[in-house]
């Protein structure tokens, strides 16, 4: 049975951009410093079309995460302050699931990539997500509302969260508005790395 | 000299306490190496008079009143010291970098243990701070009290000195980088 996953970098005190993110500062101010110990991977170059970085603990975790990904469910704004930096070749190449509240065309990008665009919600993105992925996973990148409305609907499965030793002390945060818990999660992994601690969870439901 | 410690279990969304200043969550969770270590360390305690109302109210008293050390209690209204479940709460008017400083002195070689939302966020704005202590616990409480909150832009750079994992507690202790100054 295929999984409903999301991997989110967050600082210590909540937050996975900084704040006044927009298209044109995706992460917000500061954000840039969540996504630091991505960037020189190798795992994390390679679907962006960069070549060398390092293979080690963390680079097998980011390509661990990303390796049985069978589709993307994507929130508008995550969508939005990413296409102009992903270009004709997006790192995704997997069919995208857009949550989104106009209509638009399907559009096919390079490399396996193609964004459809959903108006009635996110069981529906789901359900379409899960018919293009098969027995791969559904992975949910963000932004944080895209994750919120997942956990607040119960169909998330797993979360890893990529704990950076900071506080940004203003920005987006990932838990915010999911209602009333308590929702339990069970621990299933901790990598503990220099620079960041790879936590992952389940969700019981 | 001691060092100033915050120290919290915090739901992995970010809460010390649950709606209505709900503590009941935390005790499920077992205790574990690093809070023994914490607790064993500590010289001097303290706390907002917020925390401390609501501890009385509760009946639960900072580390269930098995660590006797001198308390500090941070108020605006003045007060004669008190003695309760074998703690002696003294009650400090003049801000939070008097009380730690008089917590500090207290605590001699050992360390201080910053318990509160409020007191911990006003000790990190004010690079009091010397480590950030978490036991973070596997929930999703959704409300309640938030332990990073009203920070404002900073940021504050942290090193992750430690790392204790039970079968559901993720024990995890920061080191607090001295912050630059601003250009």
């Amino acid at each position: 049975m295929s999984k409903v996953t999301s991997d989110l970098s967050m600082s210590l005190d909540g937050f996975i951009a900084g704040a006044l993110d927009s298209p044109e500062l995706p992460l917000g101010e500061g954000g840039e410093r969540l996504h630091q110990w991505l960037y020189d991977l190798a795992s994390w170059r390679e679907p962006h079309g960069l070549t060398g970085g390092q293979t080690n603990r963390d680079s097998e975790v980011f390509d661990e995460s990303f390796r049985n990904i069978g589709a993307v469910v994507m929130g508008k704004r995550m969508f939005n302050h990413g296409e102009p930096q992903w270009g004709d070749n997006p790192p995704f190449h997997v069919p995208v699931f857009v949550l989104s509240h106009e209509a638009r065309d399907r559009v096919v990008k390079q490399g396996g990539t193609t964004f459809t665009f959903v108006r009635d919600g996110v069981a529906s993105a789901l359900a379409q997500a899960r018919a293009a992925a098969g027995d791969r996973d559904v992975w949910v990148p963000g932004g944080a509302a895209a994750v919120q409305q997942f956990i607040a609907a119960g169909l998330l499965d797993e979360m890893q969260i990529h704990l950076v030793p900071v506080l940004l002390g203003d920005g987006v945060r990932l838990f915010d508005s999911i209602g009333a818990g308590p929702i339990e999660l069970e621990r299933i992994r901790v990598i503990e790395s220099p620079g960041v601690t790879h936590l992952q969870f389940r969700i019981v439901k | 000299m001691g060092k100033v410690i915050i120290h919290a279990t915090m739901s992995l969304d970010g809460f010390i306490a649950g709606p209505h200043d709900d503590m009941e969550w935390v005790f499920k969770y077992s205790s574990d190496s690093m809070a023994d270590e914490i607790m064993r360390e500590t010289g001097a305690i303290v706390l907002g008079k917020r925390t401390f109302d609501i501890s009385l109210k509760n009946n639960q008293l900072p580390y269930g009143a098995t660590v006797k050390v001198p308390q500090f209690v941070i108020t605006n209204e003045a007060q004669e010291a008190k003695s309760i479940g074998g703690l002696v709460f003294t009650f400090v008017m003049d801000g939070v970098p008097h009380a730690i400083e008089m917590a500090k002195a207290a605590a001699g070689n050992k360390n201080v243990s910053v318990l509160g939302a409020s007191i911990e966020q006003q000790c990190l704005k004010a690079q009091l701070a010397d480590e950030i202590v978490l036991h973070l616990a596997p929930v999703l409480l959704g409300e309640g009290i938030r332990l990073f909150d009203h920070l404002g832009p900073l940021p504050i750079e942290l090193e992750r000195t430690e790392a204790v994992t039970t079968a559901d507690i993720t024990s995890l202790r920061f080191r607090v980088l001295k912050r630059r100054r601003s250009t």
